[in-house]
């Protein structure tokens, strides 16, 4: 263990102050519970590049966020934004050719990016948990759902009597709304809701701070889609857990999350609460998103989706990667990168229809 | 009025056998529905995973044959057609597919599917003529040929080429376009384009089409007329403004209210979620969603209920409506 003392100052003295992990099922109930007075996750200037032969794929680029203590923001976007590659990079779980280049991770005041693989092993699970797309391939097929639940468990330093374990799976289980019998079944016996749900226990089994969610119910049934968000409800509201939730679908976002970010060409172009975005979009690409969704409320005589493809992300436009296809382009568009304004009310837009730029030239300000 | 397809009483079995009759299954059970020649319409076919949506589309297509019942085209039925006439049924009934990417070969270029549906059903005389009918099919789902044609599959988004199958379905300028899940693996933004094209040819063409999805949103915005199945069974079917608007059946109502929603005000209601998470079980006699069905009765899993009529264009199978007279026959395509 040696070579984990070459760790770099800021997070020796993280370390230091941060209380010792927990090593029983009544620690763990205590666990978890971070500093109010810092937000759950604050991430600043975060890069995520690939290098490849055409060049850097800028997949995340200059993204920065903070998520207070218990909130639930939704990141959206097409595909190919960088919504996922976001999400497991505050995991740490980027794979090469993928590096963070640079940036800050702060969660519960402590920056993840310079954690060595060791530290940022065990604060996964136990401070920031993930809930994947497809629960059906990240449980093993040939162990019971408990023991895949202690698996994480002890890895992590838990050394307790199988019984509290035991007791301890059984009430992830309820909490999620799952008999306390699927702790002795076998994934194959489970729907893919159930699944799911399992996913949702198996995360929240070391009460993290932040949970990433990435498209938990994509391959599911609208009912079932139903449930398994309600079920994500109810256990981010008891364990007061902060919550990103990683989805393409507007009105799925709209009914669970507080805050929305909206995604464009791996930059965060629009962030805000859900009434802001949805009954007031500033960004012209929320816009248009927002008016391709269709509804139940009218009967459309048009469907109009986005015109044009999001732009290759290694050969970005000059100046706003939206310029191509956004409605309201202007010259100065073309040539110059607007930068992250704070619009009133905790609201940032990265549009000059909204900057100092457009300010300074008098022209209309949201 | 004359029907262009209709099924009649169509129910497919799967598996069993003369020694194994326990483990069958009844993908589509006892259904009944028709598309009229005299004006084209949008029949959208909604259900979850599982409700026999794909197996309806399947039977239509002719690809499978029922176990019982009958599948008629023009008055012909499709399963005992003549080698021309299933000919002639091939061309007029168009399939577009869930999967855009599935579909297409990649060592090939992405016209060359536009090419052999030309050559093979010899719509063109001349290169010439088969270049002219391929580019105007292309300009007519907002596709610019110049950017589409030599270009390899990967070349092109997802978007792009399932709109080339909307290209390719109506090159052979068919009556009737059958999509399966047309936007599911395509993006939200997306989505709306590929719907528009795909109502575009019902407004300026003529073409019927019908729609297989579980999205009731999409349905709801493109579609006349909509069936709703559970477990191979039309539990609600006529047109979309009722169905969807004011659902009669406890099943459509659950769907319904399960759509997410993109408003700020609503929030779903806690406490439910117990009642939808009722084990399935296997066979019964009665009807299908009485074990998940939050006003069941004691007849109802005695018995399969009828189709009632609840107004002139809409007939549910539940047993809340027996005071109505029972539908004779299905009201889709009037």
């Amino acid at each position: 263990m040696a070579v984990d003392t070459r760790a770099t100052g800021s997070t020796v003295n993280g370390q230091s102050q941060r209380p010792a992990m927990p090593s029983t099922v009544e620690e763990l109930r205590s666990w978890g519970k971070g500093d109010s007075s810092l937000p759950a996750i604050d991430v600043k200037n975060l890069k995520v590049y690939y290098d490849s032969e055409a060049g850097t794929v800028k997949a995340v680029d200059d993204v920065s966020f903070t998520l207070q203590q218990g909130e639930r923001l939704a990141l959206v976007g097409e595909s190919g934004c960088g919504k996922t590659t976001l999400g497991m990079a505050l995991m740490k779980l980027t794979k090469p050719p993928g590096y963070i280049d640079g940036g800050e991770i702060l969660l519960d005041g402590r920056d993840l990016v310079p954690l060595n693989d060791e530290e940022m092993r065990l604060a996964r699970l136990a401070e920031i948990a993930l809930v994947t797309q497809s629960a059906m391939n990240a449980l093993n097929p040939v162990m019971r759902i408990e023991d895949q639940i202690f698996d994480g468990l002890i890895d992590h330093g838990i050394k307790d009597s199988k019984g509290n374990l035991r007791n301890h799976v059984y009430d992830l289980l309820q909490r999620v709304g799952l008999r306390e019998s699927v702790g002795r079944m076998y994934p194959h016996e489970l729907s893919g809701g159930m699944k799911q749900r399992v996913a949702i226990a198996t995360g929240t089994s070391m009460n993290p701070k932040v949970i990433v969610a990435d498209e938990p119910t994509s391959a599911l049934d609208v009912v079932v889609q139903r449930q398994v968000m309600m079920t994500l409800s109810r256990v981010q509201r008891d364990t007061g857990a902060a919550v990103i939730l990683i989805g393409h679908d507007m009105g799925l976002v709209a009914q669970f999350a507080d805050r929305i970010g909206v995604m464009y060409a791996g930059k965060l172009v629009d962030i805000g609460t859900v009434e802001q975005i949805i009954e007031d979009p500033k960004h012209p690409y929320t816009k248009l998103l927002i008016n391709s969704v269709p509804d139940l409320e009218e009967k459309r005589e048009r469907l109009t989706g986005i015109p044009g493809i999001p732009p290759p992300l290694v050969d970005l436009p000059s100046g706003c990667v939206f310029a191509p296809r956004c409605p309201s382009v202007e010259d100065p568009c073309r040539v110059l990168a607007p930068a992250n304004t704070d619009v009133g009310d905790n609201r940032h837009v990265m549009c000059h229809l909204f900057d100092l730029y457009v300010t300074m030239a008098g022209s209309e300000v949201g | 009025m004359a029907n262009l397809l209709e099924l009649e009483n169509v129910t497919k079995i799967f598996g069993g056998g003369f020694f194994n009759r326990s483990n069958v299954t009844v993908a589509v059970d006892d259904v009944t529905f028709s598309i009229s020649s005299d004006r084209p319409s949008i029949t959208a076919v909604a259900g979850e995973s599982g409700s026999g949506k794909t197996t309806l589309a399947r039977l239509l297509l002719g690809v499978i044959k029922p176990t019982f019942g009958s599948v008629t085209y023009d008055g012909q039925d499709v399963s005992k057609m003549s080698g021309n006439e299933r000919r002639n049924f091939r061309r007029e009934v168009q399939p577009i597919f869930q999967d855009p990417f599935e579909v297409y070969n990649p060592f090939y270029k992405a016209d060359h599917l536009l090419h052999v549906a030309v050559e093979k059903f010899g719509l063109a005389g001349s290169r010439d003529e088969r270049e002219h009918l391929i580019r105007e099919a292309l300009e007519t789902v907002g596709l610019r040929p110049d950017e589409m044609l030599g270009r390899y599959p990967h070349q092109l988004s997802g978007g792009q080429r399932q709109r080339m199958m909307v290209a390719r379905a109506l090159l052979l300028k068919p009556r009737i376009i059958l999509a399966d899940e047309p936007v599911s693996m395509v993006d939200a933004s997306l989505r709306a384009t590929i719907l528009e094209s795909i109502r575009t040819l019902n407004r300026d063409l003529g073409i019927s089409v019908v729609y297989v999805t579980h999205d009731l949103t999409t349905a709801y915005q493109i579609c006349d007329d909509i069936l709703v199945m559970y477990k191979g069974s039309v539990v609600e079917q006529g047109s979309v403004e009722r169905v969807i608007r004011e659902p009669k059946h406890p099943y459509t109502r659950l769907l319904v209210e399960s759509i997410p929603q993109m408003r700020a005000d609503s929030g779903w209601e806690e406490g439910v979620e117990e009642v939808l998470s009722i084990d399935e079980s296997g066979e019964t006699t009665g009807c299908k969603f009485a074990d998940r069905c939050p006003q069941v009765m004691d007849r109802c899993h005695a018995e399969h209920p009828t189709a009632y009529q609840i107004d002139a264009d809409r007939v549910a199978s539940c047993y809340l409506y027996d005071e109505l007279p029972t539908a004779n026959r299905a009201p889709v395509a009037r």
